[in-house]
């Protein structure tokens, strides 16, 4: 799961083009959107993307968009349960 | 009605950080190519709006804000923006993701990001401009059109103070595919007189130059701009420019210098030659091309030259491509041209 989360960490740097943060910045628990990392719906669409382009993960239901988009954690956990990495 | 350049700023190859009008060391690429000299960005742009823009955006909007302050102003009644090829560097993120994924997967923000108006859309967003909101994509024309919409505006009475500019970008996409359309020179630049040059093929340049076009003359206020016209294809350059200064009142012999467009590309300069040895040989010339390179808005680095010339009313020799150096410099004359096709004449005088 820790192998994962900092992976996820990395892509999301990357696909956000977070130029100012390390994956050392990123509190894996921290919520993404609002107070956390102050991330707004255009990343939304840019997270569920990577999901589906990196770990081949689809989210089917859209009211599970919250849970899924709480923290990295929370996304590291749904690839693990629904995911083929 | 007399308009005035009230700010400017610029982005362009040279090094334009310093506090003087044109850096002392002149910045030659060792490329085929101008790549602009990009500000800190942060310094006008908060980091979560930095990061996703693409490099036209970032450097629309720090020029066009870096103006604004230089105006001593918050705030303007409309922007216009002019490019050729707009946000290229997002358009073909967009464009090779749809191929890379066969379709699918798109994500949003590039092609949020890719349009042509997204520079002039991100600076109103910013200054909290609700007004007039225009961009002008007219190929070598698109910074000239968006002059002539700023001074439209205030002859009108629409709006009293006006940001306006010219933005283009490069990308590794776009050289190559100008390479292969022959446009481009197939060696570097090693900063010799683009006017001599007797090959095909120009070196690319890129920047963002804007100014706050007024109606009122303040104490921040560089030049007036006299007058702007647009040229498809004219039959004689010269007896155009003949034209233009007569109904000016002016002589070639009043102009204290000439900006030359001249891009080095010998398939496209035979009006701009005739022109330099014939009707406006008297005049003192600058090949501006050779510090910023090709580009379809190169003409906002031309204004902001002039400008930055008139109110320091000095020209550093180094500089000057032919003629005596001017010592009083009252009116300079801009003739730009984009592959021997979009001429455009711009005059701008001392206050």
């Amino acid at each position: 799961m820790e192998a994962l989360i900092e992976k996820l960490k990395i892509e999301i740097i990357q696909q956000l083009n977070l130029e100012e943060l390390t994956p050392a910045d990123i509190d894996p628990d921290a919520t993404l959107f609002g107070a956390g990392l102050g991330l707004d719906s255009i990343d939304a669409l840019e997270l569920i993307v990577l999901l589906e382009k990196n770990h081949g993960v689809r989210i089917k239901d859209p009211n599970d968009g919250k849970e899924v988009f709480k923290s990295v954690r929370s996304m590291a956990e749904y690839i693990k349960a629904n995911g083929k990495s | 009605m007399n308009i005035y350049i009230n700010g400017t700023a610029v982005i362009s190859a040279q090094n334009h950080l310093g506090e003087e009008a044109f850096p002392k060391t002149v910045h030659v690429p060792f490329d085929d190519h101008f790549r602009a000299q990009e500000p800190s960005y942060k310094e006008h742009i908060a980091p979560n709006m930095i990061r996703r823009m693409g490099r036209a955006i970032k450097m629309g909007v720090s020029a066009a804000l870096r103006t604004l302050e230089d105006a001593g102003i918050s705030e303007a009644d409309a922007v216009v923006c002019g490019t050729g090829i707009g946000c290229f560097e997002d358009s073909e993120k967009f464009l090779l993701s749809i191929i890379d994924h066969q379709e699918n997967l798109l994500t949003p923000t590039a092609f949020i990001q890719s349009t042509h108006n997204t520079v002039g859309a991100q600076i109103a967003l910013l200054i909290k401009c609700h007004q007039y909101n225009m961009t002008y994509v007219q190929r070598g024309f698109s910074f000239e059109s968006a002059l002539l919409d700023a001074m439209l505006l205030l002859a009108e009475g629409e709006a009293k103070h006006v940001l306006t500019g010219g933005i283009d970008e490069l990308t590794p996409g776009y050289l190559t595919l100008q390479k292969r359309a022959g446009y481009i020179k197939s060696s570097a630049y090693t900063g010799e007189r683009l006017r001599d040059d007797p090959t095909p093929g120009h070196y690319l340049g890129e920047g963002a130059g804007f100014f706050v076009l007024s109606s009122l003359q303040t104490t921040a206020t560089y030049a007036r701009l006299q007058a702007v016209t647009l040229l498809h294809n004219p039959a004689s350059l010269a007896l155009a420019v003949n034209a233009f200064l007569q109904e000016q009142g002016l002589e070639p012999a009043a102009i204290s210098l000439v900006l030359t467009g001249h891009s080095g590309d010998v398939r496209y300069e035979s009006q701009m030659q005739a022109l330099q040895l014939g009707y406006l040989n008297g005049c003192p010339q600058l090949d501006f091309k050779q510090y910023c390179g090709e580009y379809m808005t190169s003409g906002s680095f031309a204004l902001w030259l002039a400008a930055s010339l008139l109110k320091t009313n000095s020209a550093p020799p180094a500089l000057i491509s032919s003629g005596t150096v001017p010592t009083n410099i009252a009116h300079v004359l801009i003739v730009n041209h984009f592959r021997d096709d979009d001429y455009s004449l711009i005059l701008v005088s001392r206050c």
